[in-house]
């Protein structure tokens, strides 16, 4: 195992919280998962900690939710995680399960667990992602959410999106990257309807709440990406 | 030879007061011996007599002259005495189905049957020539009929009536007092009523009608052969695929393990053995089995006798027409409804909301604050429907049949909001749910509301309150919460504390406080507050006014269901259970009300039927029509009538006029408001049977005889001694006894004593040489 992996996962095991209860009744609950890049640079780590930092300040001030400033780090191999009903993948083109990850995971989002992913473009990244949740839920597609679908309405109207870039390509110039220029928002449900995964595909959330206080990156954007995250965390709450 | 000598019987002088016919004064009889005496003693002094003799004499013919006074003066006997001829004395004979069981002296000698007693008792009391009374004759079955003397004597077991209607028996009896000399009843029965008549009311009118009823009791108190399953007790109305407890009344002389089984149609829904202990009368035991889905389920409890020692089957019963008991179970189909208001997200919300997701009869209608200034409404019928929050009028509130409280301030609600609040538990009927939360119970100042006073623990009531903590906690159920039903989590006892001690640690707790007295404390968890190891309540329930309250201090539970597998179904049973218990305990707006699920050998029921309206206010009507569905389909249309003395109340008869399952639907007209407010009707199933009904309670029932005899004055006395019941007739007050003064001055003693008299002085005269 290299040095920056190690580094990681010891920084992940600091990070993990106890399971001796939290203070707070939401905490953004962020999945790590043993896969780096081409750079040895975990995965999981995007926009870390940042997004969730500013994401949960917002999501406390702009909500009645009774927030944790800090998020935390839960493994699919924990029993830990299913404290967190709320779930954030990032980069989820490179998530890799184990079997028994995989059964956790299953079992997580039929308990009424919800999970969020985010960060990941492309046709070949897609192709990565489904077959994971292939594994998870072979009797169950991926669907678009409509627009008039409740994960858009249930505090902020959201009929209306539009695609939220990776800082980078954003100063590239483009709104897309890897070849994913059409923003989806896709969603598994469960056998009641219910949107158990809700998937942000060639689009970048964490980015923009990660980015919330650079200059660089537009306003309107940001709000957007917090709206988006705000109603994915109030529709986890009551369905 | 006491009659002989002094004319009347005993008894008769044990009750008379002696006094004198003649007219004149007592003292003048008194006077007139003084006088008498005084002459005698003159007439004597001159007589040359020794002193002795001359005594002797004096006393002789001085007793004498007494005597003549006596009898001059004309004693007699004051007697209350009954006029043959003139009283009355109704003997009635029960001559229901029960009385045809050959166990009217002893069980073992099973050659008289009870009717055979009965006619007996009546032919030697009641037909003997020495009787002060006449009888009149009459039997007691579905009707009370006077019979002739040969009629009564052609009584036989199989002439027998299929109903004992002994209290509208006595009472059509009893109201011909007026216009007969009745001095008294004789009741000769085993005592099983069955009318469905004896309640306070007759009791009090029975009393009230002065005429002496005594009761012959015939029959055995207890039948060593017979099980019987006497009632079942249980839900008519349960919500789909809940857990159903039918408490089940057994009584039984022999001991040894019985089955029961209950049964719908051909499917078996439980079966269990029950233990019963010798020396015991009644045995109590609850079944439990599954609502299943919505409709109508006939159900049939029936009880297996135990099993024979030797030969290991079920032994011989001799009534086994008694050994079953039909029920209607009405697994509703429409939904009752639940307001949850919640001040802020939370998982427990959504978990709450998703155990109740599927279930067909509860509906959560829920009202949550996403953020500041936003409510989310969820379950909502039609878009105003809470459009404006919390509702403002009491009619809207009390649509709903249970309210939840979440992590919400009192200071959400204005002060008409909380009070309409509190009256919703206690006018309205409805339950009441508080749960914990940072804002919630005493954190959310619910201490200081009006509705606290509805609440089963008493909160803490500073302005600053900090009870919610977001510490770990386990559930442990108490001694009740293990009995109660709708915290059963498995089916068995064992199981479900298994159940409980599996559970995963609850994510947050609060304190609740004191339970109120007569709360019920149903749910325990550690504390170590203040360093002390100790159990503080948790889920903590009580009535108040015609409703409940209930307060749970958690809103953790959601850990049970993200903690276990998918598969576990503890999370949704324990809300299914609480909220479907909260909604079935409100009162409806309609309700009908018939005394007994099955109604045995009688041609009509009376039904009731309370009604409100949308503010729970009394329905003021004069007639409400219901509708009666027979068992063959074919429908009609009952009027019920207002009950002046019950508000709201309405009653009357309906028609059972076949076997098989009866239903009535009655509706409580609109009263201006929407009919998706609240559900405005209701339905009540019962069965019809015929030649059943004197199966059940066939022993002798010597309470009731007892109880007939103490209330009016009469005696109860065991068919074995009827003997004695002419003497009891003689002595006790009747209805026409008058006084009489009984001649005394003829008796056979007087004129004993005065030629004994007379022939002892002749003889000493004799002697004396001196006649």
């Amino acid at each position: 195992m290299k040095r920056t992996t190690v580094r990681a996962l010891l920084l992940a095991a600091l990070c993990l919280t106890g399971t001796a209860g939290q203070a707070h009744e939401f905490s953004f609950a962020r999945l790590v998962y043993d896969v780096s890049g081409h750079d040895d640079w975990p995965r999981w780590r995007a926009d870390w900690p940042e997004a969730e930092t500013h994401f949960s300040r917002g999501l406390d001030r702009l909500t009645a939710l009774d927030v944790a400033p800090e998020g935390v780090l839960v493994r699919m191999n924990s029993e830990d995680v299913f404290d967190y009903p709320w779930l954030y993948a990032v980069e989820v083109g490179s998530l890799r399960l184990s079997e028994q990850e995989t059964r956790q995971l299953r079992q997580y989002l039929l308990r009424g667990g919800f999970l969020m992913v985010d960060d990941f473009h492309g046709q070949y990244e897609w192709q990565q992602f489904e077959q994971v949740m292939l594994r998870v839920f072979p009797d169950r597609s991926i669907e678009e959410i409509s627009a008039d679908s409740e994960p858009f309405h249930v505090l902020y109207d959201l009929a209306e999106r539009e695609q939220i870039p990776g800082i980078r390509a954003l100063m590239n110039g483009r709104t897309w990257e890897k070849g994913g220029r059409f923003p989806h928002w896709r969603g598994i449900a469960d056998d009641a309807g219910r949107v158990m995964v809700a998937i942000n595909f060639n689009q970048d959330i964490g980015d923009a709440w990660e980015h919330a206080d650079d200059v660089r990156y537009p306003a309107l954007l940001t709000t957007q990406a917090y709206r988006l995250g705000v109603n994915y965390v109030v529709y986890a709450m009551t369905h | 030879m006491f009659e002989l000598l002094f004319k009347y019987p005993f008894t008769v002088w044990q009750d008379a007061t002696l006094v004198f016919d003649s007219g004149w004064p007592v003292p003048g009889l008194v006077l007139a011996i003084v006088i008498a005496l005084a002459l005698l003693f003159a007439t004597l002094t001159k007589l040359s007599l020794s002193r002795s003799r001359r005594v002797g004499i004096a006393a002789l013919q001085g007793l004498v002259a007494s005597m003549v006074l006596v009898m001059l003066w004309q004693p007699a006997l004051l007697v209350a005495v009954s006029e043959r001829g003139e009283n009355t004395v109704a003997w009635v004979v029960d001559v229901s189905n029960s009385m045809q069981r050959n166990d009217a002296f002893n069980k073992t000698d099973d050659s008289v049957s009870r009717i055979e007693a009965a006619v007996q008792a009546v032919q030697s009391t009641a037909m003997a020539d020495d009787t002060d009374f006449a009888a009149a004759l009459y039997t007691s079955g579905t009707e009370l009929n006077s019979v002739t003397r040969d009629q009564l004597l052609r009584l036989s077991p199989d002439t027998l009536s299929t109903r004992s209607n002994l209290a509208p028996g006595l009472d059509a009896l009893l109201g011909t007092v007026s216009d007969t000399a009745l001095a008294a009843v004789v009741l000769v029965s085993d005592g099983a009523d069955n009318s469905d008549a004896i309640d306070p009311a007759w009791w009090q009118s029975l009393s009230a009608a002065g005429v002496p009823v005594h009761t012959v009791g015939v029959g055995q108190v207890r039948d060593p052969e017979d099980i019987e399953l006497v009632d079942v007790s249980m839900p008519q109305q349960v919500q789909p695929d809940t857990q159903v407890s039918a408490r089940l009344r057994i009584r039984h002389a022999r001991e040894g393990v019985a089955r029961v089984r209950v049964m719908a149609g051909e499917e078996l829904l439980a079966a269990e053995d029950v233990t019963l202990v010798a020396d015991v009368e009644q045995t109590i035991h609850t079944i439990r089995f599954s609502s299943g889905d919505r409709g109508i389920r006939q159900l049939e409890f029936v009880i297996e006798p135990p099993a024979d020692s030797v030969e290991l089957a079920p032994a011989a019963d001799p009534l086994p027409g008694n050994n079953r008991q039909p029920r209607i179970l009405q697994v509703i189909d429409a939904p009752r409804r639940i307001l949850y208001v919640e001040g802020e997200p939370r998982w427990e919300y959504k978990f709450l909301r998703r155990a109740l997701d599927q279930h067909p009869g509860i509906t959560v209608v829920s009202l949550l604050r996403t953020s500041p200034n936003k409510f989310y409404r969820q379950g909502v019928q039609d878009a105003s429907e809470l459009a404006n929050g919390f509702p403002d009028s009491r009619e809207q509130l009390f649509s709903y049949d249970a309210v939840i409280i979440g992590s919400l301030e009192a200071a959400e609600l204005s002060t008409p909001q909380q009070s309409a609040l509190r009256d919703f538990v206690s006018e309205r009927g409805g339950s009441l749910l508080m749960l914990a939360g940072r804002h919630g119970l005493a954190d959310g100042g619910w201490g200081r509301s009006v509705v606290a006073a509805a609440l089963p623990v008493v909160l803490n009531n500073r302005l600053l309150s900090e009870t919610f903590t977001r510490t770990r906690t386990r559930a442990i159920p108490t001694l009740a919460g293990l009995r109660t039903p709708w915290l059963q989590l498995a089916d068995n006892d064992a199981a479900n504390l298994s159940v409980w001690q599996g559970l995963p640690d609850m994510a947050d707790v609060q304190s609740v406080g004191q339970p109120k007295p007569g709360a019920v404390v149903l749910l325990e968890r550690q504390s170590t507050d203040l360093g002390v190891n100790r159990a503080d309540p948790l889920l903590v329930m009580q009535r108040y006014g015609r409703g409940s309250s209930v307060v749970l201090g958690t809103s953790g539970t959601w850990r049970w269901q993200m903690g276990m597998p998918v598969e576990d179904q503890s999370h949704e049973r324990f809300w299914r259970q609480l909220l479907g218990m909260l909604v079935e305990q409100s009162v409806p707006r309609i309700a009908i009300d018939l005394a007994n699920p099955v109604v045995r050998d009688a041609t009509s029921a009376t039904l009731s039927v309370n009604a409100y309206n949308a503010d729970y206010t009394d329905l003021q009507q004069a007639i409400l029509p219901v509708r009666l569905t027979r068992p063959d389909g074919s429908i009609s249309t009952v009027q019920l009538y207002a009950d002046n003395e019950q508000p709201g109340r309405y009653s009357g008869q309906v028609p059972v006029d076949s076997d098989g399952p009866f239903s009535v639907t009655a509706a409580s007209p609109l009263d201006g408001e929407s009919p998706s407010q609240a559900p405005v009707t209701a339905e009540q199933w019962w069965v019809g049977e015929t030649d059943s009904a004197e199966q059940f309670n066939a022993q002798l029932n010597q309470d009731f005889l007892r109880r007939v005899a103490d209330t009016t004055g009469g005696s109860y006395l065991a068919v074995a001694d009827v003997a004695e019941l002419n003497s009891v007739l003689a002595r006790e007050n009747a209805a026409l006894k008058r006084e009489s003064r009984l001649p005394l001055w003829n008796m056979p003693f007087f004129f004993v004593c005065l030629f004994l008299l007379k022939a002892l002085e002749w003889v000493l005269r004799l002697r004396w040489k001196r006649l």
